[in-house]
């Protein structure tokens, strides 16, 4: 360390210019964060889940609305916004968990919508039934 | 000489109550404050808890709710997006609550209507069996009275025996939809349920919130079915040590386990084993088939004497 510091006056004009250099190097790899690729991957999942299960048919808004986020969340990362595109794509996933979600529930009223219509049939036949005797 | 150096006190001091003025609008933007929309997400998980039907049928779904609105409601200091952000997960989370604890509503009228149904049907049959006593009778009616009853018990012992058969057929069908809904595989083990699905991150033995429904199903078939065993097994992808994989599907599968006996299960009927990344069911190389490893599997065993139709 004394031995540079007792470098020759000439030597440190260059000696400084290094030290900017590494510093605005790791000021640039500090200012780029890297993509959030995992919650991306996850939202990609999620969508892919509600799109099995027929998502389309029974909670299409909320299908339509994951795929949205996700795209923002594509050009956010493409625009180098981490933190938002992070966020975006948690809300993709969220969104296309909640289309799981609905679908799951509107199909779960429509068979029972079925049963009931199968009972009431049952019973309307017995009376229908019973009045013919 | 002198005027330069007043000039320079007055600069001072109006820098001064400039900081002193921006000091206090700082303060008072900066009061404990949640983000705008907090407040009607919380009223909305408010509802949900106290709705009768709905409060208690998904305890998962719901917890983390409540773990996502507690977050939306904290202020957050200049960073009004991060606020919109959790008030936005905070109101999903909340509906997929609705949405969840509806199915499991929805799943639980079905066991009432089954049960209707069943009535009406028994109803028919004995509207049937007494209009053949009815007609027998008239048919018969210059005939002994001994012959008469005679075949008005066989028509009733028909009908009793046509009823009966039906019970049967129902209780095997009432079985078969619960399998159904549990999208269990039918084996020589048992039936094999696989909690695959976004249930576990990478590393994490906690459950996910898409865990809760298809959990739901299996606390309810084995409330409904209480003579079958369960063993669960952890398994894991190929990420990280094989010791540390070994560890964490154990972990897994107790947590796992211990969500069921949160949910009133005996633990004598539970078995919970890891079996680290061993067992892969899907490719290792690619994101998508290590979340399929990453999966706990549920072996729900035959009765003791188990009565298979078909």
């Amino acid at each position: 360390m004394n031995q540079t510091i007792r470098a020759t006056p000439s030597r440190r004009p260059f000696i400084a210019a290094g030290l900017m250099a590494s510093l605005t190097l790791i000021a640039a790899c500090a200012s780029a964060p890297p993509a959030p690729v995992s919650a991306m991957d996850a939202a990609r999942v999620a969508i892919t889940n509600a799109e099995k299960a027929e998502a389309n048919r029974y909670a299409g808004a909320e299908l339509g609305e994951a795929r949205k986020k996700l795209a923002m969340a594509d050009s956010a990362v493409r625009q180098e916004s981490m933190v938002r595109a992070e966020q975006l794509a948690q809300q993709s996933r969220v969104q296309a968990e909640l289309a799981s979600a609905r679908t799951a529930a509107a199909k779960a009223a429509e068979v029972n919508k079925e049963l009931e219509r199968g009972a009431d049939a049952l019973t309307e036949e017995m009376q229908r039934a019973g009045e013919s005797t | 000489m002198n005027s330069p150096n007043n000039s320079r006190r007055r600069t001072g001091k109006i820098l001064a109550v400039a900081t002193a003025v921006s000091f206090v609008l700082a303060a008072c933007s900066s009061t404990p404050q949640s983000p705008e929309g907090a407040a009607e997400v919380r009223s909305k998980l408010t509802r949900l808890q106290s709705d009768p039907n709905l409060g208690t049928r998904a305890p998962l779904a719901l917890q983390e709710a409540e773990t996502a609105v507690r977050l939306a409601e904290q202020p957050v200091a200049r960073d009004a997006a991060l606020g919109a952000h959790r008030v936005y997960m905070a109101d999903r989370k909340v509906e997929i609550a609705v949405a969840q604890a509806g199915t499991r509503y929805s799943e639980d009228q079905r066991a009432k209507l089954a049960d209707e149904r069943d009535r009406a049907r028994l109803d028919a049959r004995t509207l049937e069996a007494d209009k053949a006593r009815a007609d027998a009778g008239a048919a018969r009616a210059g005939a002994a009275d001994a012959a008469r009853m005679a075949s008005a018990d066989a028509d009733a012992a028909r009908a009793s025996a046509a009823a009966a058969a039906s019970a049967a057929a129902q209780q095997a069908d009432d079985l078969q939809r619960q399998i159904d809904a549990l999208q269990a595989k039918v084996t020589d083990r048992g039936l094999v349920l696989t909690l695959g699905d976004v249930l576990f991150t990478s590393g994490r033995a906690d459950l996910k919130v898409g865990a809760a429904s298809n959990l739901d199903r299996l606390v309810a078939f084995l409330n409904q079915n209480p003579n079958r065993n369960v063993e669960i097994e952890g398994h894991t992808d190929s990420v990280g040590a094989d010791d540390y994989n070994q560890a964490l599907s154990q972990r897994r599968a107790d947590s796992v386990k211990s969500f069921l006996v949160q949910q009133g299960i005996s633990g004598a009927r539970l078995s919970a084993s890891g079996m680290g990344e061993h067992r892969p069911v899907a490719a290792n190389e690619s994101a998508s088939g290590r979340q399929q490893n990453r999966r706990v599997e549920i072996i729900i065993g035959n009765p003791p004497d188990v009565v298979t139709s078909n």
